[in-house]
């Protein structure tokens, strides 16, 4: 039983008064000398059951009358009431906290943020509460920590609000694992949220298994579900999605002595015209627009530009913020491979006026010099893939320069990978000394186009040096831990009529539709000769490591496949899965979150991974249109593959906050799949006010890690205001009784002030019976 | 007009004398009164002829009868005798309660009293009994005026106390007044009805006339108190507390229950009954009851 305010407790000996009025009435009794007394005595026999109990059911009704009173006063919370009713006492509290940035938004008409809103009913709710562990889950570290008192637990700074989005189906594992270990006779478990929607993650598989062992906690663990999913009033969110050195204009003649000028791309977004309905009124309201004034910041310089909001969304591209001249002592190295000079680098900010969420209206830029587009190809007759190489020569972004290098498989050397971002390699699949220096390259980050060589030759597979060769048979090589030993040409098949492909890979990776929505038009390929391709499977694991189609025929076969996509931790992950376009009919797939497309796809802050890409044809004219009517795919697709490569060798990294990653990894890996010294190596360069230490991962803002720039970014969801639907709450805890309360942002009212209610209702009752049962009867 | 005795009251007597004390039925009295008699006497009120037999009186035979019939009768007239009034007096503890500013047993006195005084002054004789756990006091009755001294006398001396045990006194009354007489009871008959009818019915059969006067003080019937109270019983030690207001309504089920059950019993029995509440006028209650008798029947009820 918990009261918000136990001191008023002390006044229960009142509920006394009744029986101490009755008591002293008795006492205060009169005598009478009485004749008759068999009158009396007859009375008492005809003392009925229920008039016997009359006086003391008014005495207790009186009674439950002064507790209710008390009671209602004392503020009790009805959960600690149902826990009275059931009799158990709250052994551990487990709090589950949403730090995301949403939660610094504030509610329609106040200015407390959620996350103060929710920190003050807390510390009100929780005082009540007299547990033995205190358990906190927030969304920074998604691990379960232990407190003393609930105090220390709302004092922790884990509560403080990072820029990491918050992953729901992670703290509900964490706080069930903790059940599980800890095993405590009765829980009491809040979760407060802002109800985001992406932070739900609906469509994880791992729903399941959490609904699961939410259904066998219940017995024990009491559910209640905190949530603020007001929306301000006004907000808007601003996000950094390009920023460049490009060289001055008037200063292009002289490379080494020029300035460069910083082009600035950012998007403002309206959050809060983000939900369904206020989309459609700013449709229908498309024709006004809203200014909004941007600060940018930079080398000590502020300067403000107004961006015109339309629709919900307003972008400025290119802007140039300022020019720097002779900004290197030498210029910028416009010859090197990557390996810039630290004084090319530069950062700042960007930052809104404050608006209904604080979090939201900063970001961050760093910027570099972008290395020269490298391009080698290793092919045995330069013919056959001269269309990629006229296409890698020519850079979609004017700002960027390109060299293509080729070379035949017997002159190439593992040291020209060097400062190459795309590698073409049309000849046998190369030995295995040569397999190595490709795999380094693929997790550098490099991208990797395999065509098939003009003469299939009956592959001979070698092992790694380190496996046990003796005892292994062809079928078991593909334990080997990348992909490409796996792999193999079958024939040459020649196709009496040519044949397009009918499915294709339409939201992420090269033939991904453009940003307008348009799908490349793969329909008009037309392939004549066609080299058959196929993946030993890997008999140890069972776990067959299909080669993934990125196009493929009507008869299954495969016209270009993804071999491998670099994993974060292990080098190797299976491709995500996909959706593929039939035809014309492009479909839109989750694969990136649909939020996304407000800022755009594919440009370097969004996406990007080393890969293998296996072509089964040749863009020259024998083989197919690749190269001529159908050029235009290949051309985006060489872009595509070249600008995936750069990435990994600008010094700029662009991440995503994200939560703490477990202590004792010496290095990070970014949502680009660059490897990154651990963050107690990071150091920071320019962040926000709130800013931890301790959570750099979980903030945004511009660190040096190493001689690279990270430039770490809010991740795109916590823009999206779209709160989760009463449907998916269903779905997701069907059949889990979870007590939702739904809180004003910026109230101040307890979070169980409804409690007072029933001990009120208790009151009334009671004196409603008292006095029906005091009436006097009727004289007949 | 002043008196030794305060529950005498000369005055209201003089008012009463005007209405006699008669009798519901014949009375055995030793010397010639007003009341009827079960015998044939020598009054003026004719009775009956009777065939004459060897022996009667000769001046007794009626010559026009002879005349007429040609056959001797006797001719009979009723004979008046006096009546032997027993006033009957309740003097046990309960008999002391009264919250009208007297006590049951001064309103008996008073009652008792003026009767005895109106029995004398017609001629008739007056005893008395006062009885609580037994007989207490005991003055056969007489009809000389100095009885009354000695009957006013005797009942000053009384004070209420003590159990009741009047069905008991009643039934050896009963047996011991040899002759018809006028019973009066004064008491508030705190008893089991079923005694009282036995008594009543022994009383009948003797032949006595009974009447009783069944005296309720105010809060008694009405048992209006609102504090809770300690009730002590007047004949006895045993106590009873009580919350009035949780036992009023069961008390008057008792009371009424009792009420009605003794004045049922008094009518299946030919008791004159007459409840009385003592805040009511002495002269009255004993006017409605002289009245009454005097129309030949006597009533019964109550003057509450």
């Amino acid at each position: 039983m918990g009261f918000l305010q136990p001191w008023l407790l002390i006044a229960l000996p009142l509920a006394l008064i009744p029986i101490v009025i009755h008591l002293v009435n008795q006492w205060r009794y009169q005598t009478k000398p009485w004749a008759a007394m068999m009158f009396l005595l007859r009375a008492k026999t005809l003392d009925r059951g229920f008039d016997r109990l009359r006086s003391w059911l008014i005495l207790a009704m009186r009674v439950a009358a002064v507790l209710g009173l008390i009671l209602a006063a004392s503020r009790p919370i009805s959960s600690g009431l149902m826990a009275w009713i059931s009799g158990g006492d709250i052994d551990t509290v487990i709090v589950l906290v949403d730090c995301s940035p949403s939660m610094l938004a504030t509610g329609p008409q106040n200015e407390l943020s959620k996350h103060q809103t929710s920190l003050s009913q807390l510390a009100n709710s929780l005082a009540v509460f007299n547990a033995s562990k205190w358990v906190l889950v927030d969304s920074n570290s998604l691990k379960a920590s232990d407190f003393s008192s609930s105090d220390s637990l709302l004092q922790s700074p884990n509560l403080r609000v990072s820029d990491a989005a918050c992953d729901w189906p992670a703290m509900i594992e964490s706080a069930i694992a903790y059940l599980d270990r800890e095993k405590p006779g009765q829980a009491q478990l809040w979760m407060v949220s802002d109800l985001q929607a992406t932070n739900f993650k609906v469509d994880s598989p791992r729903w399941d298994d959490i609904r699961k062992r939410l259904r066998d906690a219940k017995l024990t663990t009491r559910w209640t579900s905190i949530e603020y999913p007001e929306q301000p009033a006004s907000n808007y969110a601003i996000r950094v999605t390009d920023a460049s050195w490009v060289p001055t204009a008037a200063d292009t003649s002289s490379s080494k002595q020029a300035s460069l000028d910083l082009l600035l791309s950012i998007v403002v977004l309206d959050t809060s015209t983000n939900n369904a309905l206020a989309s459609v009124a700013s449709n229908l309201t498309a024709s006004s627009s809203t200014t909004v004034p941007v600060m940018i910041a930079w080398q000590g310089n502020e300067t403000q530009v107004s961006v015109d909001i339309l629709a919900g969304r307003g972008e400025l591209k290119d802007f140039r913020v300022g020019s720097v001249s002779n900004i290197a002592r030498n210029g910028p190295d416009t010859t090197n491979t990557g390996n810039l000079n630290s004084s090319n680098q530069s950062w700042g900010r960007v930052q809104l006026a404050r608006d209904g969420n604080l979090a939201d209206n900063e970001d961050f830029f760093a910027v570099d010099i972008t290395p020269i587009a490298k391009t080698l190809i290793v092919s045995e007759r330069v013919t056959n893939v001269f269309p990629v190489m006229i296409a890698a020569q020519s850079p979609s972004e004017a700002s960027t320069q390109s060299e293509v290098n080729t070379v035949t498989p017997n002159l190439f050397d593992q040291r020209q990978l060097d400062g190459v971002a795309f590698l073409v390699w049309q000849a046998d699949l190369p030995n295995e000394n040569l397999l190595d220096a490709i795999e380094s390259f693929i997790k550098r980050g490099g991208t990797v186009w395999f065509f098939p060589p003009e003469v299939i030759a009956e592959q001979i597979v070698v092992p790694k040096p380190n496996t046990n060769s003796d005892r292994l048979a062809i079928s078991q090589i593909a334990a080997s831990p990348t992909s490409i030993r796996q792999f193999r040409w079958d024939e040459w098949l020649t196709l009496a009529d040519p044949i397009s492909p009918t499915a294709w890979i339409s939201d992420t990776g090269l033939l991904r539709s453009t940003q307008n929505g348009a799908s490349l038009e793969m329909g008009e390929l037309k392939v004549r000769r066609l080299a058959t391709m196929s993946l030993l499977e890997n008999g140890d694991s069972g776990r067959a490591n299909k080669l993934k189609p990125i196009a493929s025929f009507a008869d299954g076969r495969i016209l270009i496949g993804a071999l491998a996509v670099l994993q974060r931790d292990s080098g190797l992950i299976k491709p995500e899965p996909m959706t593929l376009a039939t035809g014309e009919s492009a479909t839109t797939t989750n694969h990136i979150p649909p939020e996304a497309s407000a800022y755009g796809s594919g440009n370097g802050f969004l996406s990007g991974q080393g890969e293998a890409v296996m072509w089964g044809t040749f863009p020259s004219e024998d083989y197919s249109n690749l190269g001529y009517t159908s050029g235009v795919v290949l051309y985006v697709a060489v872009q595509r593959a070249l600008e995936s490569g750069l990435r990994s060798l600008k010094s700029i990294i662009q991440d995503t906050a994200q939560a703490r990653m477990p202590s004792g990894d010496d290095f990070k890996t970014t949502n680009n799949g660059s490897r990154l010294p651990s963050r107690d190596q990071w150091e920071p360069l320019l962040t926000t006010d709130r800013f931890l230490s301790n959570q750099i991962e979980s903030h945004v803002g511009v660190f040096r890690a190493s001689s690279k720039l990270v430039s770490v970014h809010r991740p795109i969801s916590e823009d999206e205001a779209k709160t989760l639907e009463t449907a998916d709450w269903n779905r997701l805890f069907e059949g889990v009784p979870i007590k939702r309360l739904s809180e004003q942002t910026g109230s101040r009212d307890d979070l169980q002030s409804e409690s007072w209610r029933t001990f009120m209702m208790i009151l009334i009752i009671a004196l409603l019976v008292e006095a029906v049962m005091s009436l006097p009867k009727s004289q007949n | 007009m002043q008196t030794q005795y305060p529950f005498f009251d000369p005055t209201i007597a003089t008012r009463l004398m005007a209405i006699p004390l008669v009798s519901r039925s014949a009375m055995v009295g030793g010397v010639s009164g007003r009341h009827t008699s079960p015998h044939r006497g020598s009054s003026v009120e004719f009775a009956e002829y009777r065939k004459y037999v060897p022996g009667d009186d000769l001046r007794r035979l009626d010559w026009r009868a002879y005349g007429r019939t040609d056959r001797f009768y006797v001719k009979e007239f009723e004979a008046d005798t006096n009546l032997r009034c027993i006033l009957i007096l309740d003097s046990s503890g309960s008999m002391s309660f009264g919250s009208v500013g007297m006590s049951k047993w001064d309103y008996a006195s008073r009652l008792a009293s003026t009767l005895a005084y109106l029995t004398i002054q017609q001629g008739d004789a007056a005893g008395l009994v006062c009885a609580s756990n037994e007989i207490t006091h005991r003055l056969p009755p007489r009809r000389n005026p100095a009885h009354l001294a000695s009957w006013m006398q005797l009942v000053s001396q009384v004070s209420p106390n003590g159990e009741t045990h009047l069905p008991r006194l009643l039934h050896e009354l009963a047996e011991t007044v040899s002759q018809r007489a006028m019973v009066i009871v004064f008491s508030d008959f705190f008893a089991e009805p079923s005694l009282w009818r036995d008594c009543f019915e022994h009383l009948r059969f003797r032949k006595h006339d009974v009447s009783v006067f069944h005296l309720m003080d105010p809060e008694e019937l009405q048992f209006n108190f609102q504090r809770p109270t300690r009730f002590t019983d007047l004949e006895g030690n045993a106590s009873i507390f009580a919350e009035p207001s949780d036992i009023r309504e069961r008390y008057h089920i008792a009371l009424d229950e009792f009420l009605s059950s003794l004045q049922q019993t008094c009518l299946e029995t030919r008791t004159d009954y007459r409840r009385v509440s003592i805040d009511a006028s002495v002269e009255s209650t004993l006017k409605e009851f002289l009245v009454a008798r005097l129309n030949g029947t006597g009533r019964q009820g109550s003057r509450m």
